[in-house]
């Protein structure tokens, strides 16, 4: 089962729990790149682990992000979560 | 003063006109003249007649018959009428001719400088010529010469020559050929004098220096492998695109040089561009080789194949690509090459295994950017998108990949290696030396990790693992995961209740020994684990946590140290 979902511009990239790549496929979400997405080279869905988030990462060089942000569940509106939960049951896999 | 009486002497005539006829009398009714001159004087008729040929014949005025007429042959006579043994005596108009050499022996004077010529002049509408011919009933030394002397030195050379094969020699210098080229070739002397045809012409595409640097020019890369030998080295002097089937097959010891060119090969089938098939030393210079025409991720269609594990290829300065599937196919000792592939930049195939050193191969989408099974690599690079950056079931040496959303290096083991993913594994495999960075991936896992670090900014810097002297950091997640722990520092930057130093998500012993466990919430745990899990840990520093140690985790170790200091763990 999909454990992380990472979107790297318009393709998103699914791994299980053992972060064994799962496969990649297009994003379209429209609702969801409005609520979360703005310049970040990677933006990352923890689904429970270490806990159920967003990151966002910018300016990657040779891994490593020149800064980030994280947004917890627990810490996103009605709307946000919504729009995460929504990402989460339509592309698990 | 006396009188002087001239006394012409007597000199035998012969008759100037010759008439052939068919019979064995020419008084005969019937007979047919050529040329029909019949009853003349001066004339001599010759019969052709099988029974009386040679036989010859004048017109008698008087009783206009024709008689027999027979002259006496002296013991040596200079010119016969021809077809006759008739000395031509004063005959000066006749056809003649003579058996044995004639001499022609003349002192230039006034401007003249030659002993004698022949000379034809047609009448108009008429061909002319000037025939020598020898004949000979062996053809070994049947040849027409003609010699230059030198008086001075008494040295003869032969100036124009042609051998009985009918081949022209000019000067004693260099020898023709007897036979034609086909189109585009051209006449090549080997510096023996022995001149041939070769393919190619005063300009190409392709060629092949002589020791003197004194190219032979090809009109495609087929023709001059084809022509090359080993030593030789083909340059390439413009781009060039083949649209058909065309495979070139390297040669041992043939080097090609590109000169910075390109070369494409665009047909939608499965030849390859390159392929390398014997063992060997193969060295490419300089150069550009693309495999392109075909639906992007088709299998099949290499940029360079090869079936040999133990060939040696040298590419200094060569750019391979392929635009639909792999770059390099198959096996061979690999150095210095640059590949680029839809699919995969090197994949050592089935059967012949690559080992690679001080190289870059390249996956633009999904593929890997190495692999290599069961072998080596040395100093080079891997880099896929999707894709593992290098995957090597054998040993890797100073070497780096990347990739971005999957493992940057996995192999059975790493040694001075960068592995770095996006939101893949940095490394994969046990290490030593090495650096695994990932940003939302595990920056290592599996394995044993030597000397190393391993860092991931929003996940476990380490996963099932064993990690010996190595410095494990994980930004926004837990440290580790189901690792063991000697001798080495792990930090946690993560500001949460849940930034442990370790976790496990089931049962099992883990080992944390002589260690510094540092985290950032003092909330957290340096070592924590799966809820009643027995783990073993001595002698470790912990920092930031107010409980260092998940009151759930139980202690495996029951002996006591002796005194020595000395522990069974």
């Amino acid at each position: 089962m999909t454990e992380k979902f990472d979107i790297i511009g318009d393709v998103t990239y699914r791994y299980d729990s053992d972060m064994e790549a799962q496969d990649s496929v297009a994003f379209s979400d429209a609702t969801f790149e409005s609520t979360f997405m703005d310049t970040q080279d990677l933006l990352t869905i923890n689904v429970s682990q270490p806990i159920k988030r967003i990151m966002k990462f910018y300016n990657i060089e040779m891994g490593i992000p020149e800064s980030f942000t994280e947004l917890d569940y627990d810490s996103m509106t009605a709307e946000q979560k919504s729009a995460l939960d929504n990402f989460i049951t339509a592309n698990t896999i | 003063m006396g009188t002087h009486i001239k006394i012409k002497p007597y000199i035998p005539t012969t008759p100037s006109e010759i008439v052939e006829f068919d019979t064995t009398d020419p008084n005969l009714g019937g007979t047919i003249f050529t040329p029909d001159i019949q009853g003349a004087t001066n004339t001599l008729y010759i019969s052709r007649d099988p029974s009386t040929i040679g036989q010859t014949w004048v017109w008698n005025t008087t009783s206009n018959t024709y008689e027999t007429y027979t002259v006496d042959v002296p013991d040596s006579t200079p010119f016969w009428l021809y077809g006759t043994t008739i000395d031509a005596g004063s005959n000066k108009t006749a056809f003649i001719q003579r058996n044995g050499p004639i001499f022609i022996n003349s002192a230039p004077s006034n401007g003249s400088r030659y002993a004698g010529y022949f000379y034809s002049r047609a009448t108009s509408g008429q061909g002319s010529g000037v025939l020598i011919r020898k004949d000979s009933r062996t053809t070994s030394g049947n040849y027409l010469l003609i010699q230059g002397h030198d008086f001075s030195t008494n040295i003869s050379v032969d100036k124009l020559k042609v051998d009985h094969n009918g081949k022209l020699s000019i000067n004693d210098a260099y020898t023709l050929p007897n036979v034609g080229g086909t189109a585009g070739q051209v006449l090549t002397d080997d510096g023996a004098g022995n001149v041939t045809w070769q393919s190619g012409g005063s300009s190409g595409i392709f060629g092949i220096a002589n020791a003197s640097g004194v190219y032979t020019y090809y009109t495609t890369l087929t023709l001059a492998m084809t022509a090359a030998v080993s030593g030789d080295t083909i340059e390439i002097f413009a781009d060039v695109e083949e649209t058909g089937s065309v495979t070139i097959t390297l040669k041992d010891g043939v080097k090609i040089n590109g000169n910075g060119h390109t070369y494409i090969l665009s047909v939608d089938d499965a030849t390859n561009a390159l392929t390398m098939s014997s063992v060997g030393t193969y060295d490419l210079y300089n150069w550009n080789v693309k495999r392109t025409g075909r639906t992007a991720g088709t299998t099949t269609g290499y940029t360079f194949y090869s079936t040999q594990t133990s060939a040696k290829i040298n590419f200094l300065g060569v750019n391979l690509e392929n635009t639909f599937g792999t770059c390099y196919y198959g096996g061979g000792q690999i150095k210095n090459a640059y590949g680029v592939g839809y699919l995969n930049g090197l994949y050592g195939g089935t059967g012949s295994y690559p080992v690679v050193h001080n190289s870059y191969f390249e996956s633009t989408t999904s593929g890997t950017g190495m692999y290599v099974p069961y072998t080596n690599i040395y100093n080079s690079t891997g880099v896929s998108n999707s894709g593992i950056g290098i995957s090597c079931n054998g040993n890797v040496f100073e070497s780096m990949g990347i990739s971005v959303s999957n493992t940057g290096i996995q192999a059975q083991r790493m040694n001075k290696c960068i592995g770095i993913s996006t939101s893949g594994k940095g490394l994969h495999g046990g290490s030593r030396n090495c650096t695994g960075i990932s940003t939302s991936g595990f920056g290592g896992a599996s394995g044993d990790f030597y000397n190393s670090t391993l860092i991931s900014s929003s996940n476990y810097g380490l996963s099932g693992a064993n990690a010996y002297n190595c410095s494990v950091q994980s930004s926004t997640s837990i440290a580790t995961s189901s690792c063991s722990i000697y001798n080495s520092t792990i930090r946690c930057l993560w500001n949460n209740v849940g930034g442990h130093c370790t976790i496990t998500f089931a049962l099992g012993l883990r080992e944390i020994v002589n260690s510094i466990l540092e985290v950032t919430n003092s909330s957290a745990y340096c070592i924590s684990a799966y809820v009643g899990s027995t783990w073993k840990y001595a002698n470790n520093s912990f920092k930031g946590a107010t409980i260092p140690i998940n009151p759930s985790l139980i202690q495996g170790i029951t002996n006591t140290s002796d005194s020595q200091g000395n522990i069974l763990i």
